[in-house]
C-alpha cells in the first residue's frame, strides 16, 4: 500500500545518502593505502612503522611513498621493509633533532638532508635557529632542501652549511634563499669552484637584499 | 462627539423595524436562476491552473511512494555517488599543453627541465613537467606527490607530436618523481639526479621554491 512521503523529506534523505560515499571516501583518502602486491608479513611492518611514527607526531606519509615506491621498481617486498624502515629512523632523528613544534615539512626535508650527507649536529644547529626565531615560514625547511640538493651535487657540505647558516642569520627570506640555491647551480654547471661560488652567491644575494 | 439628533448605537438603527427586515434580506442567500450558476461554475473550472501545478513536480507536494521504492531509490543514490566520488576524489589529471622537439634511440626520449609556472595555491606552485619521447604510446609522470602511482598522472603528448607534458600543482619543497614511458622507469634527463640506493633506480629531483 502506498506510503505518503513528503518531498522535501525524501529529497534530503536521498541526498544524504548521495553524499555518504564522498564522505566515507575523503575519510578514507586520509590514511594513505598501501599496494595490494606488498605481502602481509611486510604489510605488518610498515604500517607498524608508520603508527609508531604517527603515535610520536611524526608524518607518516613518506613510509607509504617509500613502499609505493618499491613496488613500482620491482622491489621485493624484503627490500621495501629495509627501505622504510631506514626512511623511519631518519625521520625520527630529523624530529629529534628538531625538538618539539617542528612542521611536518621541517621534519621531512631535514630527513632527506641527513639521507644526503648533511651531518646531525649542522642539521640540529639549523633548528636551533628556528627555535630562537619562531620562524614558520618555510624557510628552515628550504635550507634543508637546498643542502641536501647541493650534497646531492657533491658540493662540500661543510661549506654549504655555512652559506646557508649565514644567509639564515642575516634574515634572507625564501625568495633569496631561491635566488642563492638557483646562482650556485648555475656556477656549478659553468664549472666554477664550488666554494668560492657558495661564498660569492652568498654575498651577492645579501647585497641585493 | 456625536450630536444629541444621531442614535446612540446600531441597536437602534436594528430595533427599526423597516431597517431589520431589510439586514434579513441581506443575510438570506441570493436566488439565482441554476442555468446562470453553472455557466459561472464552468466559467471557474476553466479558469489557467496555477504555474505550479503545471509544471507537474514541485519540491513542495506531496508525492505517493511505496516503501520499497523509496529504499531502493536511497540505495541507487548511494551507489551514484559511491562511483561519483571514485572518480571525482582520484588523483587528479592535469591537463597539459606545449611543445619539443625529438628524441634519440634510448627510448626516444628527451626532456626539458621542470618549469615552475605559476603559484597553484597557498603553498603550491603549478610545475610544468615535459619530456620528448615520440615513439612511445602511453607516458606518466610518478613521484611522491602522486603515491607513485603510474596510473595517477598520465602526460598527455603536445601537438607537435612529440613532447609528454603535465602541469602538476606541487608543494613548495623537494619532490622525487621519475616518467614511465610505456612501462619503463625513465629518470628526467634534464633535472638533477640522485642515485637512489633503496632500489638501484634513479630518481629525478625537482625544487619548488618557496613563495
Amino acid at each position: 500500500m502506498p506510503t505518503r512521503f513528503f518531498c522535501r523529506p525524501f529529497v534530503a534523505l536521498a541526498a544524504l545518502c548521495f553524499v555518504l560515499p564522498f564522505v566515507a571516501r575523503a575519510q578514507q583518502s586520509g590514511i594513505p593505502q598501501l599496494p595490494v602486491r606488498i605481502g602481509a608479513s611486510a604489510r605488518a611492518t610498515i604500517e607498524h612503522l608508520a603508527d609508531s611514527l604517527r603515535s610520536a607526531g611524526i608524518p607518516s606519509d613518506p613510509i607509504y611513498d617509500k613502499a609505493a615506491e618499491g613496488v613500482l621498481k620491482g622491489a621485493d617486498d624484503a627490500r621495501i621493509v629495509a627501505a622504510t624502515r631506514s626512511l623511519a629512523k631518519e625521520l625520527g632523528a630529523a624530529s629529534l633533532l628538531l625538538g618539539p613544534g617542528a612542521s611536518t615539512s621541517d621534519v621531512v626535508s631535514a630527513a632527506s638532508a641527513l639521507r644526503a650527507g648533511v651531518p646531525a649536529p649542522d642539521i640540529q644547529r639549523l633548528g636551533t635557529r628556528r627555535i630562537k626565531s619562531q620562524a614558520t615560514d618555510g624557510r628552515l625547511a628550504l635550507s634543508f632542501i637546498i643542502l641536501a640538493d647541493f650534497a646531492s651535487r657533491g658540493v662540500p657540505v661543510d661549506a654549504a652549511f655555512i652559506a646557508v647558516d649565514g644567509l639564515l642569520a642575516r634574515g634572507a627570506g625564501g625568495a633569496e634563499l631561491t635566488a642563492f640555491r638557483s646562482g650556485v647551480e648555475r656556477d656549478l654547471l659553468a664549472g666554477r669552484d664550488a666554494r668560492a661560488t657558495l661564498t660569492t652567491r652568498a654575498e651577492g644575494v645579501l647585497k641585493r637584499k | 462627539m456625536r450630536s444629541n439628533n444621531e442614535p446612540d448605537s446600531d441597536a437602534e438603527f436594528a430595533a427599526t423595524p423597516l431597517l431589520s427586515d431589510a439586514l434579513h434580506a441581506l443575510k438570506e442567500p441570493v436566488a439565482v436562476r441554476a442555468e446562470w450558476r453553472d455557466s459561472v461554475l464552468r466559467e471557474i473550472a476553466d479558469l489557467p491552473r496555477p504555474q505550479t501545478e503545471r509544471n507537474g513536480f514541485a519540491l513542495w507536494r506531496p508525492i505517493s511512494i511505496r516503501p520499497l521504492y523509496a529504499i531502493a531509490a536511497c540505495l541507487a543514490a548511494m551507489v551514484v555517488g559511491a562511483v561519483a566520488a571514485t572518480t571525482v576524489l582520484r588523483p587528479s589529471v592535469l591537463p597539459a599543453v606545449a611543445n619539443g622537439n625529438n628524441g634519440d634511440a634510448n627510448h626516444g626520449v628527451e626532456s626539458n627541465a621542470p618549469v615552475q609556472l605559476q603559484t597553484a595555491s597557498a603553498g603550491h606552485k603549478t610545475i610544468r613537467f615535459a619530456l620528448v619521447a615520440p615513439g612511445a604510446s602511453h607516458v606518466s609522470i610518478v613521484g611522491d606527490f602522486n603515491g607513485w602511482d603510474p596510473k595517477a598522472t598520465p602526460m598527455s603528448f603536445a601537438r607537435d607530436g612529440n613532447t609528454w607534458l603535465v602541469d602538476m600543482p606541487l608543494s613548495v619543497g623537494r619532490h622525487l618523481y621519475a616518467f614511465v614511458v610505456d612501462g619503463d622507469i625513465v629518470a628526467d634527463p634534464s633535472a638533477a639526479r640522485v642515485v637512489d640506493d633503496d632500489f638501484g633506480v634513479q630518481n629525478s629531483v625537482v625544487l619548488v621554491g618557496a613563495p
